[in-house]
């Protein structure tokens, strides 16, 4: 069965570019525009990894990680940040946060890809 | 003390309350006191650790039409706490127009988290005063500031900015760039850009042509309709070039129809989608060989009328409808299924899909609730 | 009876106006809805001139009242969204219950708003009566409102037809339901607990003085409101809850769009809105 991605980002180019990439490698791909929906569809459907940005309206990525993780059930929730934020500080609140990766936008497709399956194995 | 004063005064008291009901509830009132005092303490409540005490600043900030909340208000964008950003950022969104010039200005910060964050929300607010601005930033240095001014582009939809685009594309630039631009054309619809998009379409790399896709089906230019049929066999651009071919079906079906005219052939293909388990494909497909008016293809949309999917099952119908009027296509098992369908379709926003399914059910011997009434 | 056609501008008059007043959009879609309803309502005036009749509504509060029940449809019957109920009486109850008994507050608010014809409230009822053993011994207060005085006469009767009780479960379809050959009345134990009254939630004056529930019950009436209406009453609603209260939207509303103040629970049986 395919592995399923939720892809998070308020930017609906970026969720377009990021399905569309994830699709091409095999995966199911739902999106969310911001953190709060992103929850919504979480609870209401298993998703196997997470692509999320920080920057977003009504609930930023940290915080919806944040409460991720106070949950059993998503303690271990596969979670990619994919932001435009290079800061080595940034970088430590993402992953402090509860991120499994940090990456910096623009993302090199295949460096996106290899991500989503090494964290799948 | 003048009346406004005593009132602001209490509710400056109100809003240090140890009681989130009172802070909130500061928080609405001073939105419609709207003084300058109170812009400040609302500026504090929008820090505040309670969600719905932030929530009630916003409210209130964005009522009051005041120069130094916008000031406050990007000052705040260099805050380290992302939620704080983040609030005065949807803020400055919902004030708009007024901020346009104040936040363009931020366009030659020196920090790039800053020069995007403007451009998005230049972008958002879609005021054409920003567009010069933005045609500036393509040059930015920061590849996200650049990228972020082209899809800010793409979204006040200013033909203005066309010349600018296509230059982005010509120059060769990164690839994400290019993407970003070929989105912002699509947007912008402005045929002069169909030259160099067209040329595009030769390029080896998926995610340039993704976005050509897309585009194609904003601009809808005859050529570009002929290549989306031609990606409907290339795997993985089938599914977005049949989606976008669905939206082209809606809005402009008369050139679906030229072309499936002369390439018959295509109906198979797109017939063979409507077997795809993916989610949305089925319904696009559906769509499409409804507006070709497919008779071969009535057995296989009853056959949908049982998807678990709602839309899926709302698409078939239309599709039946387009093509057989009377459904007399439909078998006796699915007639139940239909009547439900058919009270919803009676409600859709294409006024000759609620006729057709007015007539259907009228045909069938079923009246909706309100149509008998 | 002949269905009059409006103009785009007679059709813009209505639409924004009751808009207006009630919150409730009525896009292009139902715009042969709106034609049927108003001149049926023309018809039982006399009138023959849409403009009379949108004068009509401005300035007699009667006619509008009448014309507010034609165009409110009453789609509602008992347990409607089962899952939902059921997260409701067997998780969030007892854990809002739980914590009042803690404290010696035995007291529940709850308000049904845009209740339609009733049955929204009399379902919370009964599932108070099977869900609280020591109901007696509380307080209970259900609020069923609406804005058609039409569906609020039929509220007070308490009398359904079959199609309204057929997702109730039949043990309590004997319980508390009196069965006549043509119809299901609710018995007095159920009626007690829930008051009726007229309330409109883009009244701002009225909106702003509700206070002290536990749970509101919201559902499938905002989908009819525009968008900066449910926004409106979104936050009234946060403020008329207590803290530890609930909200319940209908299961395909969603409320982050509308607001971020809520905290977004996870139940076994589905999702739920609080106010933390």
């Amino acid at each position: 069965m395919k592995k399923s991605i939720l892809v998070v980002d308020d930017s609906a180019t970026i969720r377009a570019l990021q399905s569309f990439i994830l699709q091409s490698a095999g995966f199911e791909v739902d999106t969310a525009a911001n953190g709060i929906e992103a929850l919504e569809k979480l609870y209401r459907k298993n998703f196997d990894l997470v692509v999320a940005d920080i920057n977003m309206p009504k609930m930023d990525g940290l915080k919806m990680i944040e409460i991720l993780r106070k949950q059993d059930i998503y303690r271990d929730l596969p979670i990619i940040i994919v932001t435009s934020e290079e800061e080595e500080e940034d970088r430590e609140k993402g992953l402090k946060a509860g991120a499994n990766v940090y990456l910096v936008k623009p993302t090199d497709p295949k460096t996106l890809v290899m991500n989503v399956k090494m964290l799948l194995d | 003390m003048d009346d406004r004063d005593l009132k602001f005064t209490r509710l400056e008291k109100m809003a240090k309350s140890e009681d989130e009901e009172e802070r909130r509830e500061a928080a609405h009132l001073l939105g419609d006191l709207k003084n300058k005092g109170g812009v400040r303490v609302l500026i504090t409540l929008l820090q505040d650790p309670c969600g719905a005490v932030r929530e009630a600043a916003a409210g209130a900030l964005k009522k009051i039409d005041r120069k130094e909340v916008i000031q406050k208000l990007i000052s705040l964008l260099y805050s380290e706490e992302v939620y704080i950003r983040n609030m005065a950022i949807e803020i400055l969104e919902e004030i708009g127009e007024k901020a346009v010039e104040d936040i363009a200005s931020l366009l030659q910060d020196k920090n790039h988290d800053i020069r995007k964050f403007a451009c998005d929300m230049l972008g958002n607010i879609k005021n054409s005063r920003a567009t010069a601005y933005l045609i500036l930033a393509l040059d930015d240095p920061h590849i996200n500031v650049a990228c972020a001014a082209c899809e800010a582009l793409g979204n006040i939809r200013d033909k203005t900015a066309t010349g600018a685009l296509i230059r982005v594309i010509t120059e060769k630039k990164d690839k994400w760039l290019t993407c970003y631009a070929v989105e912002a054309l699509g947007k912008i619809k402005d045929p002069q850009a169909t030259k160099v998009l067209m040329k595009l379409s030769s390029s080896k790399e998926p995610l340039i042509l993704f976005a050509l896709i897309k585009a194609f089906g904003e601009i809808k230019d005859i050529q570009m309709v002929r290549k989306l049929f031609m990606w409907l066999d290339s795997p993985p651009l089938s599914s977005a070039a049949l989606e976008t071919l669905a939206r082209i079906a809606m809005e402009a079906p008369e050139k679906i129809r030229e072309i499936l005219r002369k390439e018959p052939k295509k109906l198979d293909v797109i017939r063979g989608f409507l077997k795809e388990p993916t989610w949305g494909v089925k319904k696009n497909a559906a769509l499409l060989l409804g507006v070709a008016r497919d008779r071969k293809a009535v057995p296989l949309l009853v056959c949908l009328l049982d998807e678990h999917d709602e839309k899926t099952r709302e698409q078939a119908m239309k599709a039946l409808l387009q093509i057989d009027p009377e459904l007399t296509g439909l078998p006796f098992e699915a007639k139940e299924n239909a009547r439900e369908l058919l009270e919803t379709l009676i409600y859709d926003n294409d006024e000759k899909i609620r006729k057709l399914a007015c007539k259907a059910l009228e045909k069938l011997g079923w009246f909706s609730q309100e149509l008998s009434d | 009876m002949e269905i009059i056609g409006l103009s785009q501008k007679d059709f813009k008059l209505f639409q924004s106006f009751i808009n207006r007043k009630t919150g409730i959009f009525f896009d292009e879609r139902k715009k042969y809805f709106l034609e049927s309803r108003i001149s049926s309502r023309m018809e039982e005036r006399g009138l023959a001139d849409p403009q009379e009749y949108w004068h009509l509504i401005n300035t007699d509060a009667e006619e509008f009242s009448s014309f507010i029940s034609s165009i409110t449809i009453p789609e509602t019957y008992f347990f409607r969204d089962y899952p939902q109920l059921k997260m409701f009486a067997e998780e969030i109850l007892p854990l809002v219950c739980n914590t009042k008994r803690q404290k010696y507050s035995k007291t529940l608010k709850i308000w049904s708003a845009g209740c339609s014809t009733g049955e929204e409230p009399y379902t919370i009822a009964i599932i108070l009566l099977e869900m609280i053993e020591d109901l007696i011994s509380w307080s209970v207060d259900i609020l069923g409102t609406d804005i058609s005085k039409k569906a609020l006469q039929r509220c007070q009767e308490a009398i359904y037809s079959p199609r309204s009780v057929k997702d109730v479960p039949y043990e309590y379809r004997k319980k508390y339901f009196i069965s006549t050959s043509t119809h299901y009345q609710v018995k007095p134990q159920v009626k007690k607990l829930v008051r009726f009254d007229y309330f409109n939630l883009v009244d701002d004056n009225k909106m702003r003085v509700m206070r002290g529930f536990d749970f509101i019950f919201c559902r499938n009436v905002l989908i009819y409101f525009d968008f900066e209406s449910s926004k409106k009453v979104i936050s009234y609603f946060y403020d008329a809850l207590n803290k530890g209260g609930f909200i319940f939207l209908g299961s395909s509303e969603s409320i982050s769009r509308l607001s971020a103040a809520f905290k977004l629970v996870r139940f076994k049986n589905g999702l739920a809105y609080m106010k933390e």
